[in-house]
């Protein structure tokens, strides 16, 4: 059936969506064997994202540090993409390893397949090992996103012998789930990215990322005198300046709008001693929001009120908000094919939350968020659709052929 | 009263000083359990040496002393209390110097001058211990809370008819009122969600923030020593920025004026937190305290002080209180009252030298007036 689709594509134009005979691989045992092997192995990587440090503050996040195993992992798929003739290319920046590996020498290829191994914790023994019940795989890292990683490897094992003549890459980082500082961000810094970057870390049920928020972060601090619990007025509590802040600057936003920018205190501590006067206060806030006009107007107003209540205010953008262009041709036939894959119209829809896509914002980009089915992130329950690995494997392998083809 | 000659520079004139840095040196930091022993130890082997009948004490690791005029008595008619812990300080503060007139280290205020005097009491009147009815107990624990110290040897039995706890009052006006006190934790529950979807979770936060707002609002915009006061001493919530915080929680200083404000602020934030679907636990206590200079057994002391020292003691009111507050319950009559000296909690610990000696003189009166047994032995054991 693999074979059948090939013959497909070279008929026709870069344009034409597949065939519907193309859907009937999705059922194919080898197929499903192969993908399904792969994803155990990967599930079964302990690529945990450390840092118990939870400080959450910009300067701590930038501070974790990568995991021996997530850096094993990254140089063991280098060396399995460099047998098959791929230019590999390996990053590290504290600690933080990722690999790219492309057809040509280039760091612009035409499509850029892009995934984090990265994942986070998994309490319970069951979650690190790929299980399959009821039409679902289940395990740490099956939708978040080793799936697509899997479809990546079997992709250029199964066309390794055309590889030459295609033009695309492979992209993995490994810190994604803290923050992306070191991996795609540098990365994208350094000028890699492509035509085409189809990052399947949103988007759930084969919606298609059309606008994705931006994160910016916020650390208001407060600095007053402490003294004796029983002697409040000989000192100056932090909280009484940090409070009515953050009281103030939450009435700036609506957090019931999900379209409007919403902002959530994650976290807040003040004060040491049970009896003694608070001399210092810190809260860190999340802030998200699809406009940049509306944050930096916010942020003028949030500067005015943290001067009236003398608490220091420092706003940095983690990343902006995310744009595709839904007519463009690359658009178009990414969504083509995933009409053809799952027999539905594709479609578009809107994030409320981040991926490393937000580091590649560059208009010469077209950035494709989406995945299949499944759900669970970061909880003791996530799975995707079993029948959709095999799907999702034939949207990469079909877009690509049809598209990156030299 | 003798004087000893000593030689160096970090040394008092008296014997009662000499005592004074032989205590300050131990760094008997509240929870050191083993250097408190070796106070204790030295302050034991010194009673006893000179006729005292000593007990030890124990709570949950804190050891207290108890010396008493005659064996296996636990009533007297005063007990002299002080608390031998001190707060944490620069090792240097836990050596005694002398810069003119006043004395420096930590402990020297606060309290160690009294245990100092309270042992030169009794080598004063080693020869006539017999004649007098009183205990001296030495605690571990005051700066932490006092309850394994003072709160423990009232749990054992001991009592008497008046207490000398020099802990609090200022320059040797003694304290006739000081406020009542809760510490409170109070946690939230809310429900976690991703930070980017505030509208599917429920931030404990901003419970917690609220239900402060509430309780602040219960106290007096102007707040002093004659007022009920509230201070927010400790707040931490979320672990993740990204993260709707799923607990959060804190802790209140509250202080009241008087009983029926007391009552009221426990009743109000109990209501609060309850109607906000947040937890509040007590984490200490103390009720108001009075003393009045008039009462017999106090009075004496007031005169002691104006004999001594020419200063008329007329009432002083504290914001803090003290181990005195496990003397209340008891209805013991307690004297409160720092001689001349300051800077308690800090760098600046001093202690009048010459005040050392007042106290000394002060207390011996009053212990001549009072701790008798005029008319044979207490209530027995």
């Amino acid at each position: 059936m693999i074979e059948k689709l090939r013959i497909l594509n070279r008929k026709r134009t870069r344009s034409a969506a597949p065939e519907l005979s193309a859907l009937k691989s999705a059922s194919d045992d080898g197929l499903r064997n192969a993908l399904e092997a792969e994803l155990a192995r990967l599930v079964a990587l302990p690529t945990f994202s450390s840092g118990t440090d939870s400080q959450g503050s910009i300067i701590s996040l930038r501070k974790r540090t990568s995991s021996q195993e997530s850096a094993e992992s990254i140089e063991m798929i280098a060396a399995e993409l460099k047998k098959y003739g791929l230019s590999v290319t390996m990053f590290e920046q504290e600690g933080y390893k990722s690999v790219i590996a492309t057809t040509r020498r280039t760091r612009r290829p035409h499509i850029m397949l892009q995934a984090h191994i990265d994942v986070i914790s998994a309490n319970t023994p069951e979650l690190r090992q790929l299980r399959l019940a009821d039409g679902k795989y289940m395990g740490r890292g099956v939708y978040d996103m080793k799936f697509a990683i899997a479809c990546y490897m079997q992709f250029v094992r199964t066309h390794r012998k055309q590889l030459h003549r295609m033009d695309f890459g492979i992209m993995i980082t490994s810190d994604e789930e803290v923050g992306g500082f070191h991996g795609a961000k540098p990365l994208a810094e350094q000028g890699w990215g492509g035509d085409i970057m189809i990052n399947p870390d949103g988007g759930n049920d084969w919606r298609v990322e059309s606008q994705a928020k931006g994160i910016w972060m916020a650390d208001i601090v407060a600095t007053g005198k402490s003294a004796h619990g029983s002697r409040p007025w000989e000192g100056d509590s932090a909280v009484d300046h940090l409070i009515p802040a953050l009281n103030e600057i939450m009435q700036l936003f609506d957090n019931r709008n999900k379209l409007a920018p919403t902002c959530n205190i994650g976290k807040l501590s003040a004060g040491e001693a049970f009896n003694q006067v608070a001399g210092s206060g810190h809260a860190v806030l999340d802030i998200r929001s699809f406009s940049e006009a509306d944050v930096e107007a916010l942020e003028l107003r949030m500067q005015r009120i943290a001067k009236r209540h003398k608490v220091a205010c420092t706003i940095e953008k983690l990343g902006p908000p995310v744009t595709i262009d839904e007519e463009s041709p690359l658009v178009r036939s990414f969504a083509a094919h995933v009409a053809a894959v799952t027999g539905k119209p594709c479609r578009f829809t809107v994030s409320y939350g981040a991926t490393d896509s937000r580091w590649f914002d560059d208009p010469a980009i077209q950035n494709i968020v989406v995945r299949p089915h499944g759900g669970g992130s970061h909880g003791d329950d996530e799975w995707m659709s079993a029948e959709d690995l095999a799907k999702f494997y034939l949207l990469i392998e079909s877009f690509v052929l049809d598209n990156a083809a030299i | 009263m003798p004087r000893n000659q000593n030689e160096g520079d970090d040394h008092a004139d008296t014997a009662t000083g000499d005592i004074l840095r032989k205590l300050v040196s131990f760094p008997t930091v509240s929870g050191d359990h083993r250097t408190m022993a070796g106070l204790l130890d030295y302050v034991e082997g010194y009673l006893t040496a000179r006729g005292m009948h000593t007990r030890r004490v124990t709570s949950d690791g804190f050891v207290s002393l108890v010396a008493t005029t005659r064996p296996g008595v636990t009533r007297a008619k005063v007990m002299l209390a002080a608390h031998a812990d001190v707060v944490p300080a620069d090792p240097a503060m836990f050596a005694l110097r002398r810069e003119g007139e006043r004395l420096r280290g930590r402990g020297v205020m606060d309290m160690k001058f009294a245990i100092a005097v309270y042992m030169q009491l009794v080598d004063d009147i080693r020869d006539r211990l017999d004649d007098y009815d009183f205990m001296i107990v030495i605690t571990p624990d005051e700066e932490i809370g006092g309850g394994h110290g003072l709160a423990a040897v009232m749990a054992e039995g001991y009592r008497a008819q008046v207490c000398l706890l020099p802990d609090g009052g200022q320059d040797w006006q003694i304290q006739t009122a000081s406020k009542g006190y809760w510490a409170f934790e109070i946690t939230a529950s809310g429900r976690p969600a991703h930070g980017s979807r505030p509208w599917l979770g429920d931030n404990a936060l901003l419970k917690l923030i609220a239900v402060l707002d509430a309780i602040a609002a219960l106290f007096p915009r102007h707040t002093g020593m004659d007022t009920s006061t509230i201070s927010l001493t400790r707040l931490s919530g979320g672990e993740s920025m990204n993260q709707i915080p799923g607990t959060a929680s804190m802790t209140v200083d509250i202080r009241t004026i008087d009983d029926a404000d007391h009552q009221r602020i426990y009743d109000a934030v109990q209501k609060l937190c309850t109607d906000a679907g947040t937890t509040c636990d007590v984490i200490s206590r103390s009720l108001p305290t009075t003393s009045d200079l008039s009462h017999p057994l106090i009075a004496p002391y007031v005169r002691a002080i104006r004999d001594v020292t020419g200063v008329e003691p007329t009432g002083w009111h504290a914001p803090a209180t003290s181990d005195a507050r496990y003397l209340v319950p008891h209805d013991i009559p307690f004297i409160a009252v720092y001689p001349t000296g300051g800077g308690h909690h800090t760098p600046d610990e001093w202690l009048d030298a010459g005040a050392l000696e007042d106290f000394h003189v002060v207390t011996r009166r009053y212990l001549d007036d009072v701790g008798r047994r005029h008319d044979g032995p207490p209530g027995g054991r």
